[in-house]
Protein backbone atom coordinates (compact mmCIF):
# COMPACT_ATOMS: atom_id res chain seq x y z
CA UNK A 1 0.00 0.00 0.00
CA UNK A 2 1.13 3.55 -0.65
CA UNK A 3 1.40 6.05 2.18
CA UNK A 4 -1.31 8.20 0.54
CA UNK A 5 -3.72 5.24 0.61
CA UNK A 6 -2.70 4.37 4.17
CA UNK A 7 -3.47 7.90 5.34
CA UNK A 8 -6.86 7.82 3.61
CA UNK A 9 -7.64 4.47 5.27
CA UNK A 10 -6.58 5.80 8.65
CA UNK A 11 -8.67 8.95 8.30
CA UNK A 12 -11.79 7.10 7.12
CA UNK A 13 -11.40 3.47 8.23
CA UNK A 14 -13.60 1.00 6.35
CA UNK A 15 -13.24 -1.70 9.00
CA UNK A 16 -13.07 -1.50 12.78
CA UNK A 17 -9.68 -3.18 12.81
CA UNK A 18 -6.76 -2.49 10.44
CA UNK A 19 -6.60 -4.78 7.44
CA UNK A 20 -3.58 -7.12 7.04
CA UNK A 21 -2.20 -4.92 4.23
CA UNK A 22 -2.48 -1.86 6.43
CA UNK A 23 -0.83 -3.58 9.36
CA UNK A 24 1.98 -4.74 7.11
CA UNK A 25 2.61 -1.18 5.91
CA UNK A 26 2.46 0.28 9.40
CA UNK A 27 5.02 -2.27 10.50
CA UNK A 28 7.56 -0.93 8.04
CA UNK A 29 6.62 2.77 7.65
CA UNK A 30 7.48 4.87 10.71
CA UNK A 31 5.70 7.97 9.40
CA UNK A 32 2.45 6.17 8.81
CA UNK A 33 2.79 4.34 12.11
CA UNK A 34 3.19 7.68 13.86
CA UNK A 35 0.15 9.03 12.05
CA UNK A 36 -1.86 5.96 13.02
CA UNK A 37 -0.91 6.46 16.65
CA UNK A 38 -1.79 10.15 16.53
CA UNK A 39 -5.10 9.48 14.86
CA UNK A 40 -5.92 6.81 17.42
CA UNK A 41 -5.34 9.40 20.15
CA UNK A 42 -7.44 11.90 18.24
CA UNK A 43 -10.20 9.34 17.79
CA UNK A 44 -10.29 8.59 21.50
CA UNK A 45 -10.37 12.29 22.38
CA UNK A 46 -13.01 13.05 19.77
CA UNK A 47 -15.17 10.19 20.94
CA UNK A 48 -15.24 11.50 24.50
CA UNK A 49 -15.68 15.08 23.26
CA UNK A 50 -18.46 14.41 20.79
CA UNK A 51 -20.47 11.60 22.37
CA UNK A 52 -21.58 13.29 25.54
CA UNK A 53 -24.23 12.32 28.00
CA UNK A 54 -26.53 15.20 28.83
CA UNK A 55 -25.70 16.80 32.11
CA UNK A 56 -28.34 16.13 34.72
CA UNK A 57 -29.15 19.79 35.19
CA UNK A 58 -30.08 20.13 31.55
CA UNK A 59 -32.50 17.26 31.56
CA UNK A 60 -34.56 19.10 34.14
CA UNK A 61 -37.69 17.10 33.46
CA UNK A 62 -37.46 13.52 34.64
CA UNK A 63 -38.38 10.88 32.13
CA UNK A 64 -41.87 10.53 33.55
CA UNK A 65 -42.51 14.22 33.22
CA UNK A 66 -41.23 14.17 29.64
CA UNK A 67 -43.57 11.32 28.86
CA UNK A 68 -46.45 12.99 30.60
CA UNK A 69 -45.99 16.28 28.79
CA UNK A 70 -45.65 14.43 25.50
CA UNK A 71 -48.56 12.10 25.95
CA UNK A 72 -51.03 14.17 27.94
CA UNK A 73 -51.89 16.89 25.50
CA UNK A 74 -54.66 19.47 25.59
CA UNK A 75 -56.95 19.05 22.61
CA UNK A 76 -57.34 22.01 20.26
CA UNK A 77 -59.99 24.62 21.07
CA UNK A 78 -62.30 23.42 18.31
CA UNK A 79 -62.22 19.88 19.63
CA UNK A 80 -62.82 21.12 23.17
CA UNK A 81 -65.89 23.03 21.98
CA UNK A 82 -67.27 19.96 20.21
CA UNK A 83 -66.67 17.80 23.25
CA UNK A 84 -68.45 20.34 25.44
CA UNK A 85 -71.44 20.27 23.07
CA UNK A 86 -71.44 16.47 23.18
CA UNK A 87 -71.48 16.59 26.93
CA UNK A 88 -74.47 18.94 26.86
CA UNK A 89 -76.35 16.63 24.50
CA UNK A 90 -75.56 13.62 26.63
CA UNK A 91 -76.77 15.44 29.73
CA UNK A 92 -80.04 16.38 28.00
CA UNK A 93 -80.55 12.79 26.88
CA UNK A 94 -79.98 11.56 30.40
CA UNK A 95 -82.50 14.06 31.75
CA UNK A 96 -85.08 12.94 29.18
CA UNK A 97 -84.47 9.32 30.10
CA UNK A 98 -85.04 10.14 33.75
CA UNK A 99 -88.32 11.88 32.90
CA UNK A 100 -89.44 8.90 30.80
CA UNK A 101 -88.68 6.54 33.61
CA UNK A 102 -90.59 8.65 36.09
CA UNK A 103 -93.64 8.93 33.81
CA UNK A 104 -93.63 5.23 33.06
CA UNK A 105 -93.54 4.30 36.70
CA UNK A 106 -96.30 6.82 37.40
CA UNK A 107 -98.66 5.77 34.59
CA UNK A 108 -98.12 2.04 34.23
CA UNK A 109 -99.35 0.67 37.51
CA UNK A 110 -100.00 -2.93 38.45
CA UNK A 111 -103.54 -3.40 39.81
CA UNK A 112 -103.71 -4.21 43.49
CA UNK A 113 -103.61 -7.93 44.34
CA UNK A 114 -107.28 -7.96 45.33
CA UNK A 115 -108.30 -6.61 41.91
CA UNK A 116 -106.12 -9.13 40.14
CA UNK A 117 -107.78 -11.97 42.09
CA UNK A 118 -111.26 -10.72 41.23
CA UNK A 119 -110.37 -10.51 37.53
CA UNK A 120 -109.10 -14.07 37.51
CA UNK A 121 -112.18 -15.34 39.27
CA UNK A 122 -114.48 -13.52 36.83
CA UNK A 123 -112.68 -15.03 33.85
CA UNK A 124 -113.47 -18.56 35.15
CA UNK A 125 -111.24 -21.62 35.05
CA UNK A 126 -112.11 -23.60 31.89
CA UNK A 127 -113.90 -21.00 29.79
CA UNK A 128 -111.62 -18.30 30.87
CA UNK A 129 -108.69 -20.40 30.01
CA UNK A 130 -110.21 -21.52 26.72
CA UNK A 131 -111.31 -18.07 25.82
CA UNK A 132 -107.90 -16.77 26.85
CA UNK A 133 -106.12 -19.35 24.72
CA UNK A 134 -108.26 -18.60 21.68
CA UNK A 135 -108.01 -14.89 22.23
CA UNK A 136 -104.24 -15.15 22.65
CA UNK A 137 -103.96 -17.24 19.55
CA UNK A 138 -106.03 -14.86 17.47
CA UNK A 139 -104.31 -11.80 18.90
CA UNK A 140 -100.86 -13.18 18.27
CA UNK A 141 -101.67 -14.05 14.64
CA UNK A 142 -104.04 -11.43 13.26
CA UNK A 143 -103.21 -12.44 9.72
CA UNK A 144 -104.40 -15.96 10.38
CA UNK A 145 -107.49 -14.61 12.05
CA UNK A 146 -108.30 -12.44 9.05
CA UNK A 147 -107.64 -15.30 6.65
CA UNK A 148 -109.90 -17.61 8.55
CA UNK A 149 -112.63 -14.99 8.65
CA UNK A 150 -112.31 -14.52 4.91
CA UNK A 151 -112.50 -18.28 4.36
CA UNK A 152 -115.60 -18.49 6.49
CA UNK A 153 -117.17 -15.64 4.61
CA UNK A 154 -116.50 -17.31 1.26
CA UNK A 155 -117.83 -20.61 2.55
CA UNK A 156 -120.93 -18.94 3.85
CA UNK A 157 -121.49 -17.18 0.53
CA UNK A 158 -121.05 -20.45 -1.34
CA UNK A 159 -123.51 -22.24 0.92
CA UNK A 160 -126.01 -19.44 0.46
CA UNK A 161 -125.66 -19.67 -3.29
CA UNK A 162 -126.15 -23.43 -3.18
CA UNK A 163 -129.16 -23.21 -0.95
CA UNK A 164 -130.68 -20.54 -3.11
CA UNK A 165 -130.21 -22.68 -6.17
CA UNK A 166 -131.73 -25.71 -4.53
CA UNK A 167 -134.60 -23.61 -3.34
CA UNK A 168 -135.32 -22.45 -6.84
CA UNK A 169 -135.80 -25.99 -8.03
CA UNK A 170 -139.40 -27.36 -8.08
CA UNK A 171 -140.03 -30.08 -5.46
CA UNK A 172 -141.12 -33.45 -6.80
CA UNK A 173 -143.08 -35.72 -4.35
CA UNK A 174 -144.44 -39.31 -4.80
CA UNK A 175 -143.15 -42.47 -6.40
CA UNK A 176 -139.44 -42.36 -6.16
CA UNK A 177 -138.69 -44.47 -9.24
CA UNK A 178 -141.24 -42.49 -11.09
CA UNK A 179 -139.68 -39.37 -9.62
CA UNK A 180 -136.29 -40.48 -10.81
CA UNK A 181 -137.74 -41.25 -14.22
CA UNK A 182 -139.29 -37.86 -14.25
CA UNK A 183 -136.02 -36.37 -13.15
CA UNK A 184 -134.12 -38.18 -15.84
CA UNK A 185 -136.51 -36.98 -18.51
CA UNK A 186 -137.49 -33.77 -16.88
CA UNK A 187 -136.42 -30.43 -18.17
CA UNK A 188 -134.79 -29.99 -14.75
CA UNK A 189 -131.78 -31.57 -16.26
CA UNK A 190 -131.32 -28.39 -18.18
CA UNK A 191 -130.78 -26.69 -14.89
CA UNK A 192 -127.95 -29.10 -14.16
CA UNK A 193 -125.94 -27.46 -16.84
CA UNK A 194 -125.96 -24.30 -14.80
CA UNK A 195 -124.31 -26.17 -11.93
CA UNK A 196 -121.19 -26.22 -13.90
CA UNK A 197 -121.27 -22.46 -14.35
CA UNK A 198 -122.12 -22.04 -10.70
CA UNK A 199 -119.30 -24.24 -9.68
CA UNK A 200 -117.06 -22.32 -12.00
CA UNK A 201 -118.10 -19.15 -10.29
CA UNK A 202 -117.67 -20.59 -6.82
CA UNK A 203 -114.55 -22.50 -7.65
CA UNK A 204 -112.17 -19.52 -7.77
CA UNK A 205 -113.56 -18.25 -4.51
CA UNK A 206 -113.00 -21.63 -2.91
CA UNK A 207 -109.52 -21.70 -4.33
CA UNK A 208 -108.85 -18.21 -2.97
CA UNK A 209 -110.12 -19.27 0.41
CA UNK A 210 -108.04 -22.43 0.41
CA UNK A 211 -104.94 -20.55 -0.70
CA UNK A 212 -105.48 -17.97 2.00
CA UNK A 213 -105.78 -20.67 4.61
CA UNK A 214 -102.61 -22.42 3.39
CA UNK A 215 -100.70 -19.14 3.34
CA UNK A 216 -101.87 -18.28 6.81
CA UNK A 217 -100.50 -21.57 8.06
CA UNK A 218 -97.06 -20.99 6.58
CA UNK A 219 -96.78 -17.27 7.25
CA UNK A 220 -98.02 -17.45 10.77
CA UNK A 221 -96.32 -14.79 12.94
CA UNK A 222 -94.25 -16.39 15.69
CA UNK A 223 -96.02 -16.46 18.97
CA UNK A 224 -94.77 -13.89 21.39
CA UNK A 225 -93.11 -15.50 24.39
CA UNK A 226 -95.39 -15.92 27.37
CA UNK A 227 -94.90 -13.50 30.25
CA UNK B 1 -24.62 1.62 21.69
CA UNK B 2 -26.78 -1.04 20.18
CA UNK B 3 -29.84 -0.65 18.06
CA UNK B 4 -33.05 -0.63 20.06
CA UNK B 5 -34.74 -4.01 20.14
CA UNK B 6 -37.81 -4.36 17.98
CA UNK B 7 -39.88 -5.57 20.92
CA UNK B 8 -39.03 -2.45 22.91
CA UNK B 9 -40.00 -0.25 19.97
CA UNK B 10 -43.32 -2.04 19.53
CA UNK B 11 -44.13 -1.75 23.20
CA UNK B 12 -43.18 1.91 23.12
CA UNK B 13 -45.45 2.45 20.12
CA UNK B 14 -48.28 0.94 22.17
CA UNK B 15 -47.57 3.39 24.96
CA UNK B 16 -45.89 1.07 27.45
CA UNK B 17 -44.29 3.45 29.97
CA UNK B 18 -41.45 1.05 30.81
CA UNK B 19 -40.51 0.71 27.15
CA UNK B 20 -40.65 4.47 26.64
CA UNK B 21 -38.36 5.01 29.62
CA UNK B 22 -35.97 2.39 28.34
CA UNK B 23 -35.95 4.04 24.94
CA UNK B 24 -35.21 7.49 26.30
CA UNK B 25 -32.62 6.35 28.81
CA UNK B 26 -30.80 4.31 26.19
CA UNK B 27 -30.74 6.97 23.48
CA UNK B 28 -30.52 10.27 25.32
CA UNK B 29 -26.74 10.41 25.08
CA UNK B 30 -26.76 10.01 21.32
CA UNK B 31 -29.66 12.38 20.80
CA UNK B 32 -28.00 15.01 22.97
CA UNK B 33 -24.73 14.57 21.11
CA UNK B 34 -26.44 15.11 17.79
CA UNK B 35 -28.22 18.19 19.08
CA UNK B 36 -24.96 19.54 20.46
CA UNK B 37 -23.27 18.90 17.16
CA UNK B 38 -25.88 20.82 15.18
CA UNK B 39 -26.84 23.57 17.63
CA UNK B 40 -23.23 24.12 18.80
CA UNK B 41 -24.02 25.12 22.33
CA UNK B 42 -25.02 23.13 25.38
CA UNK B 43 -28.08 25.14 26.38
CA UNK B 44 -29.67 24.87 22.94
CA UNK B 45 -28.67 21.22 22.80
CA UNK B 46 -30.51 20.52 26.05
CA UNK B 47 -33.63 22.31 24.82
CA UNK B 48 -33.57 20.56 21.50
CA UNK B 49 -33.01 17.18 23.16
CA UNK B 50 -36.22 17.57 25.12
CA UNK B 51 -38.06 18.94 22.10
CA UNK B 52 -36.75 16.12 19.93
CA UNK B 53 -37.85 13.42 22.35
CA UNK B 54 -41.29 14.95 22.68
CA UNK B 55 -41.76 15.01 18.94
CA UNK B 56 -40.34 11.52 18.55
CA UNK B 57 -42.74 10.15 21.14
CA UNK B 58 -45.65 11.76 19.32
CA UNK B 59 -44.55 10.43 15.94
CA UNK B 60 -43.47 6.99 17.15
CA UNK B 61 -46.41 5.46 15.37
CA UNK B 62 -45.03 6.56 12.01
CA UNK B 63 -41.98 4.29 12.32
CA UNK B 64 -42.69 1.30 10.11
CA UNK B 65 -39.45 -0.63 10.46
CA UNK B 66 -38.05 0.06 6.98
CA UNK B 67 -34.73 1.11 8.53
CA UNK B 68 -33.00 0.58 11.83
CA UNK B 69 -34.82 2.36 14.60
CA UNK B 70 -31.76 4.35 15.59
CA UNK B 71 -31.26 5.48 12.00
CA UNK B 72 -34.86 6.71 11.92
CA UNK B 73 -34.51 8.33 15.32
CA UNK B 74 -31.29 10.18 14.53
CA UNK B 75 -32.69 11.32 11.20
CA UNK B 76 -35.73 12.79 12.95
CA UNK B 77 -33.56 14.50 15.57
CA UNK B 78 -31.22 15.93 12.93
CA UNK B 79 -34.11 17.34 10.94
CA UNK B 80 -35.68 18.85 14.04
CA UNK B 81 -32.42 20.64 14.86
CA UNK B 82 -31.93 21.85 11.29
CA UNK B 83 -35.52 23.11 11.18
CA UNK B 84 -34.89 25.03 14.40
CA UNK B 85 -31.79 26.65 12.91
CA UNK B 86 -33.74 27.66 9.81
CA UNK B 87 -36.54 28.98 12.00
CA UNK B 88 -34.00 31.17 13.78
CA UNK B 89 -32.82 32.51 10.47
CA UNK B 90 -29.40 30.92 10.58
CA UNK B 91 -27.89 31.00 7.08
CA UNK B 92 -28.97 27.98 5.15
CA UNK B 93 -27.42 24.94 6.70
CA UNK B 94 -26.91 22.15 4.23
CA UNK B 95 -25.46 18.77 4.96
CA UNK B 96 -24.35 18.32 1.37
CA UNK B 97 -20.69 18.61 0.40
CA UNK B 98 -19.54 22.18 -0.06
CA UNK B 99 -16.30 23.76 -1.17
CA UNK B 100 -15.01 23.41 2.38
CA UNK B 101 -15.28 19.66 2.05
CA UNK B 102 -12.85 19.52 -0.84
CA UNK B 103 -9.56 18.00 0.22
CA UNK B 104 -7.61 20.75 1.87
CA UNK B 105 -4.50 19.11 3.06
CA UNK B 106 -2.24 17.69 0.47
CA UNK B 107 -1.32 14.24 1.70
CA UNK B 108 2.15 15.04 0.42
CA UNK B 109 2.36 18.17 2.60
CA UNK B 110 5.03 17.58 5.23
CA UNK B 111 3.04 19.35 7.90
CA UNK B 112 1.23 18.01 9.82
CA UNK B 113 1.18 14.47 8.47
CA UNK B 114 4.81 13.85 8.96
CA UNK B 115 4.79 15.04 12.53
CA UNK B 116 1.37 13.99 13.79
CA UNK B 117 2.57 13.66 17.34
CA UNK B 118 2.57 17.47 17.54
CA UNK B 119 -1.13 17.94 17.03
CA UNK B 120 -1.94 14.64 18.75
CA UNK B 121 -0.54 16.08 21.94
CA UNK B 122 -2.73 19.15 21.45
CA UNK B 123 -5.72 16.88 20.95
CA UNK B 124 -5.26 15.52 24.43
CA UNK B 125 -6.10 18.95 25.77
CA UNK B 126 -9.89 18.85 25.97
CA UNK B 127 -10.28 22.59 25.85
CA UNK B 128 -8.03 22.82 22.79
CA UNK B 129 -9.99 20.09 21.14
CA UNK B 130 -13.31 21.81 21.82
CA UNK B 131 -11.99 25.01 20.32
CA UNK B 132 -10.78 23.11 17.29
CA UNK B 133 -14.14 21.41 16.94
CA UNK B 134 -15.70 24.84 16.77
CA UNK B 135 -13.78 25.35 13.54
CA UNK B 136 -15.60 22.55 11.77
CA UNK B 137 -18.66 23.09 9.63
CA UNK B 138 -21.98 21.68 10.80
CA UNK B 139 -21.99 18.76 8.35
CA UNK B 140 -18.40 17.87 9.26
CA UNK B 141 -19.08 17.96 12.98
CA UNK B 142 -22.35 16.01 12.61
CA UNK B 143 -20.74 13.35 10.43
CA UNK B 144 -17.84 13.04 12.85
CA UNK B 145 -20.23 12.77 15.80
CA UNK B 146 -22.23 10.03 14.13
CA UNK B 147 -18.97 8.31 13.17
CA UNK B 148 -18.24 7.76 16.85
CA UNK B 149 -21.63 6.18 17.53
CA UNK B 150 -20.93 2.48 17.81
CA UNK B 151 -22.77 0.18 15.43
CA UNK B 152 -23.48 3.01 13.01
CA UNK B 153 -22.14 2.22 9.57
CA UNK B 154 -21.27 4.78 6.92
CA UNK B 155 -24.46 3.79 5.10
CA UNK B 156 -26.50 4.51 8.24
CA UNK B 157 -24.79 7.88 8.66
CA UNK B 158 -25.65 8.66 5.05
CA UNK B 159 -29.30 7.84 5.74
CA UNK B 160 -29.33 9.96 8.88
CA UNK B 161 -27.83 12.96 7.10
CA UNK B 162 -29.68 12.36 3.86
CA UNK B 163 -26.54 12.60 1.76
CA UNK B 164 -24.63 10.16 -0.46
CA UNK B 165 -22.20 7.70 1.07
CA UNK B 166 -19.16 9.36 -0.47
CA UNK B 167 -20.23 12.70 0.97
CA UNK B 168 -20.22 11.17 4.44
CA UNK B 169 -16.69 9.87 4.00
CA UNK B 170 -15.64 13.20 2.59
CA UNK B 171 -17.06 15.02 5.62
CA UNK B 172 -15.26 12.72 8.04
CA UNK B 173 -11.94 12.91 6.24
CA UNK B 174 -12.13 16.65 5.88
CA UNK B 175 -13.14 17.04 9.52
CA UNK B 176 -10.09 15.18 10.76
CA UNK B 177 -7.81 17.03 8.39
CA UNK B 178 -9.23 20.33 9.52
CA UNK B 179 -8.81 19.36 13.15
CA UNK B 180 -5.22 18.41 12.51
CA UNK B 181 -4.63 21.76 10.86
CA UNK B 182 -6.27 23.68 13.67
CA UNK B 183 -4.54 21.74 16.40
CA UNK B 184 -1.21 22.12 14.69
CA UNK B 185 -1.79 25.83 14.19
CA UNK B 186 -2.72 26.23 17.83
CA UNK B 187 0.30 24.26 18.86
CA UNK B 188 2.49 26.50 16.76
CA UNK B 189 0.84 29.58 18.23
CA UNK B 190 1.38 28.20 21.72
CA UNK B 191 5.03 27.50 20.99
CA UNK B 192 5.44 30.98 19.47
CA UNK B 193 3.81 32.63 22.45
CA UNK B 194 5.84 30.57 24.87
CA UNK B 195 9.02 31.51 23.04
CA UNK B 196 8.10 35.21 23.12
CA UNK B 197 7.63 35.15 26.87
Amino acid sequence: MLCRDVRAALLVPETPAPTPDLQEHLAVCRACAGLASALATLDAQLRSALVVAPQSQFLVMPVDAVLRSALVVEPPAEVRARLTALADIAAADAARARVDTALRSALLVEPPPAVQARLLAAAGAEAGSWFARVWDSLRSRPGVFAGQLAALAVLGYAVMQLVAWIGSLPVVLGDVPYALELLAFSPALDYLSSIQALLQQLGPWLIVGAAGWVLSQFWARPREPAG
Amino acid sequence: MADVEGAVVRRAQQGDPAALRELIAGQQTYVYSICRGVMRNDADAADMTQEAFMRVLRSLGSYRGETKFTTWLYRVVTNICLDELRRRGVPTVTLEATAEDLPGLDPADPDPWTQPERWAAAAEDAAELQRALGGLTTPQRLALTLFYFDDLRYEDIAQVMGVPLNTVKSHIRRAKERLAELLDIRRKDYVRCSAAT
